[in-house]
């Protein structure tokens, strides 16, 4: 045992809280609850979709209907009913926003207690911040400026209207809507969601960001994303979330579709901090998000880096598809588990073009009773000649009542590639406390202090805005735990 | 009423345990059939075959037995305290605690249903074994029979000893090989476990050993894995107390054509003891390997120190290498780690070669030998090294 007792009550009753526990009242309109091809059809006609929309939905649907759910991952939780959930909220909304003055006010004020004010972020951090508010965007900001070099951004309600052409040609083609459960359920009831397109020889100046909340209660948030970046193009995207407190399990399945074509990258930034439910399990978010990238184009590039905080239930597994030849997948991430937070998640590297590279750089931390699985894949194709991957997948255990558990596979059918997986599993060692308690820290912040250092490789690889708020939040949500 | 082959769910893709390996897809178009017990008397009648008594790994003078095309037809023992004998027993209930082995296929299954011969091998309290336990297993019949046998070893208290599991045959049989063992190693207890697995190419071979480990025993496995058309060798075990030591080396040379496959569970129930593994493959033209291991730790098996590896080289491009190495993990205070790499023969370390004046297929020769040897040198018996060595020469690199 490396800590007694008494340190363990200690800490145990200086734990807080979870800080963004709270709820905004906006009026929302919302559908009947339960899930069928009326409903399917009524979120369609709330958004006034073209009918080949409507009709891949509909397809969606019936095809879900005759999946089952998945039940190979290390995560347990109750039956979901999928007829006891909202399938489609909105605010109301009043008249068209022409400025931020004009966004419910409320909303507002939500975005402050989080720390992001919108003018100030507008001004300061020179990011241009597509709000969405339970599924439908309020606020688009920076979209003149964006808009001069050609780039797209915009709610994916608006892409259908505006860009047809541009969702006809690529939705569905990373993730058919036959892909998995969660996948098809999201295809069939999507509600909105962000959609950028970067023209081809375009780096985009700043960083995209989406703050994704989820608010109206009972309301099962089904996102969906499409980012293309064209020929010779960069982007930078980040996503970020947190959540109100809630006594009830609330189900997210998005669907995240990454494309690039000839020497572009798109880098895609996560920080997820949904409500992982109280110190005895109750609550919290189960988060069953499929998101994927296809390097279409030679010399492509697609680097997902993500810091899992939140949510009862993470099951999440963002993968490359590394079709063009010379292509380079990355996949940085953490993910901490505490109290009765389960996390399933990893990456699929698929590599198929020559010369195609791929690193995998993952770090769990379980503590308290939370459970955390790496599961990922690495596929060398026939025609992979020279891939090449690396893995590295350490986990941390805090308290002896948590669980870390590697899953890789490793498929090689190139006799020239090479992959090489290494995994680790440690604990916080009585001298690294020692140390850092000798030193003047407290547990809490020592605990901290260690667990960034741990996952300092994959931190520096989030963008300054987040960084920040990462460092913080490892800290936060180790609350509680033991060092 | 009496059960066929057909009422069993052959292994197969949809069983997680068996992603890598479809045992159901060879079933389709080759069935084999269990061998009857009917046999029996005729076979025991004959002399032993001469091609198990010219085997390079056979010796006269050490403890062993034969089986003939699926039935014991000589036992020979040498050492005082060894008991070998058929037994009736139910293994899995007397042998081991059928709890602490959990399967979901129906391998067992079918090895009880059409249980063969069933062998007890008692080592007696105290023994330590000079002359190590040879087991043959040889066929040489083409009648697509399955056989199932099956091996009980109890190494009680304070013993020593060494057995050698040798499967061969005269390369022209065609048969299903269903070979488990169940070994229990009491207190203080040591046991050299070697399979050398040299099956006709046309067969199959699956087998798996069950060792249930009591404190302070020691266990080494050697597994060596070459003949065959498809090959499933499995190691489960059950660490039940402090003080184990638990290693297992295996080394795959798939030929052409041919389908290899290793599969450990290592499940460390309490604390303070210690597994290492290693596993090779070196795969050839058409040839696919496999190599899952999964290694648990329960919340009680504090100070647990496990180690996994898995290296595997590929000589040819329609060669394939899988590997599903898992940690499960639910102590905190351990060390686990495991590792894997596949890849193909370096480039510089040709060049160094060629550059003194080796050509190609000499280079390459001395590469994978370097490669096979890191796993033969933990070999103490020197004899057997030399043999195991030669046989994969003779074999793969010729």
């Amino acid at each position: 045992m490396s800590i007694d007792v008494e340190t363990k009550k200690t800490v145990k009753s200086i734990t807080k809280k979870y800080k963004y526990g709270f709820t905004t009242n906006v009026e929302s309109d919302k559908a009947p609850k339960g899930l069928n091809e009326d409903i399917v059809k009524l979120i369609s006609k709330k958004k006034d979709e073209p009918k080949w929309l409507l009709d891949w939905r509909l397809k969606a649907f019936r095809a879900w209907l005759k999946m089952d759910e998945p039940n190979w991952s290390m995560v347990k939780f109750p039956k979901i009913d999928y007829q006891d959930s909202y399938y489609y909220s909105a605010p109301k909304p009043k008249k068209k926003l022409k400025s931020l003055n004009e966004v419910d006010p409320a909303i507002l004020s939500t975005y402050e207690k989080l720390g992001i004010p919108l003018e100030e972020q507008k001004r300061l951090a020179g990011v241009a911040v597509d709000y969405v508010f339970d599924s439908t965007s309020v606020a688009t900001t920076f979209k003149d400026q964006l808009a001069k070099l050609g780039i797209i951004f915009c709610s994916f309600s608006e892409a259908v209207k505006k860009h047809p052409e541009l969702i006809k040609k690529y939705l569905g083609t990373v993730i058919p809507y036959t892909d998995n459960y969660f996948a098809t359920l999201n295809s069939a009831v999507f509600s909105d969601g962000s959609f950028v397109y970067i023209p081809p020889g375009v780096r985009c100046p700043m960083e995209l960001s989406t703050y994704f909340r989820i608010n109206a209660e009972n309301t099962g948030q089904f996102e969906r994303t499409l980012i293309i970046a064209d020929k010779d193009s960069y982007v930078s995207y980040l996503e970020g979330c947190t959540a109100p407190m809630r006594d009830e399990n609330q189900l997210h399945a998005a669907c995240v579709e990454l494309i690039t074509l000839d020497n572009a990258e798109i880098k895609y930034s996560t920080v997820q901090n949904w409500y992982p439910g109280d110190e005895k399990g109750k609550g919290g978010v189960y988060n069953f998000v499929t998101k994927r990238g296809a390097c279409r184009g030679n010399n492509s590039k697609i680097s997902w880096t993500q810091v899992e905080t939140g949510s009862a239930i993470t099951w999440k597994y963002p993968s490359c598809i590394l079709q063009g030849d010379n292509s380079v997948g990355e996949f940085y991430s953490v993910a901490i588990t505490n109290n009765f937070q389960q996390a399933d998640t990893g990456t699929k590297m698929i590599h198929l073009g020559k010369n195609t590279k791929s690193t995998i750089i993952s770090k769990g931390i379980s503590a308290g009773k939370g459970q955390n699985t790496y599961r990922g894949l690495v596929r060398m194709g026939p025609k992979a000649t020279n891939g090449r991957n690396f893995t590295q997948c350490d986990s941390l255990l805090i308290g002896d009542r948590c669980g870390a558990h590697t899953v890789p596979y490793i498929e090689v059918k190139n006799q020239s590639a090479k992959v090489e997986h290494e995994a680790t599993t440690s604990k916080i060692s009585d001298e690294q406390m020692f140390y850092c308690r000798q030193r003047g820290l407290d547990q809490e912040n020592a605990v901290s202090l260690i667990v960034n250092g741990f996952c300092k490789e994959v931190l520096k690889e989030l963008p300054m805005e987040f960084a920040v708020e990462a460092q913080k939040l490892l800290g936060i949500s180790l609350e509680g735990s033991v060092g | 009423m009496q059960k066929l082959i057909k009422d069993f769910d052959i292994p197969n893709k949809k069983i997680e345990t068996w992603k890598f390996t479809d045992l159901k897809k060879i079933f389709e178009k080759n069935i084999f059939e269990p061998l009857s017990t009917s046999i029996k008397n005729e076979s025991i009648k004959s002399n032993v075959d001469t091609n198990v008594e010219k085997n390079i790994f056979f010796d006269p003078n050490i403890n062993f037995v034969i089986f003939e095309n699926g039935f014991v037809k000589k036992i020979n023992i040498q050492s005082k305290n060894l008991e070998i004998k058929p037994t009736k027993i139910a293994s899995k209930k007397q042998i081991i605690d059928q709890k602490n082995f959990s399967r979901n296929d129906s391998l067992l299954e079918i090895n009880e249903t059409f249980l063969n011969d069933n062998l007890l091998i008692k080592i007696k309290k105290g023994t330590k074994l000079k002359e190590p336990i040879s087991i043959f297993y040889y066929n040489s019949e083409k009648k697509n029979y399955l056989i199932n046998n099956r091996i009980n070893v109890i190494a009680e208290k304070d013993t020593e000893a060494v057995i050698n599991e040798i499967f061969i045959s005269n390369n022209k049989a065609i048969y299903w090989n269903n070979v488990h063992s169940y070994i229990c190693l009491e207190q203080n207890s040591k046991l050299e476990h070697y399979k050398i697995q040299l099956e006709g190419d046309s067969s199959i071979h699956s087998s798996s050993s069950s060792v249930n480990c009591n404190s302070s025993s020691i266990y080494n496995n050697f597994i060596f894995s070459i003949g065959g058309s498809l090959s499933r060798i499995e190691v489960n075990s059950s660490i039940n107390s402090s003080d184990i030591n638990f290693n297992i080396k295996g080394l795959y040379l798939a030929k052409t054509n041919q389908h290899h496959d290793i599969t450990t569970v290592m499940q460390h129930k309490h604390p303070e003891s210690k597994s290492n593994q290693h596993i090779k493959g070196i795969l050839q033209k058409n040839s696919s390997g496999v190599f899952q291991g999964k290694v648990i730790v329960s919340q009680d098996a504090q100070k647990t120190d496990a180690f996994q590896f898995n290296q595997n080289l590929l000589l040819s491009e329609s060669a394939e290498a899988n590997a599903k190495p898992e940690l499960e993990i639910y102590a905190d205070d351990v060390k686990c780690s495991h590792g894997a790499t596949t890849g193909e023969l370096d480039e510089q370390m040709l060049f160094y070669l060629r550059s003194r004046g080796l050509n190609k297929e000499e280079a390459q020769k001395v590469l994978i030998e370097g490669f096979i040897n890191e796993l033969f040198d933990e070999i103490k018996n020197s004899e057997l090294k030399k043999k195991l060595l030669l046989t994969s020469k003779k074999n793969f690199f010729k």
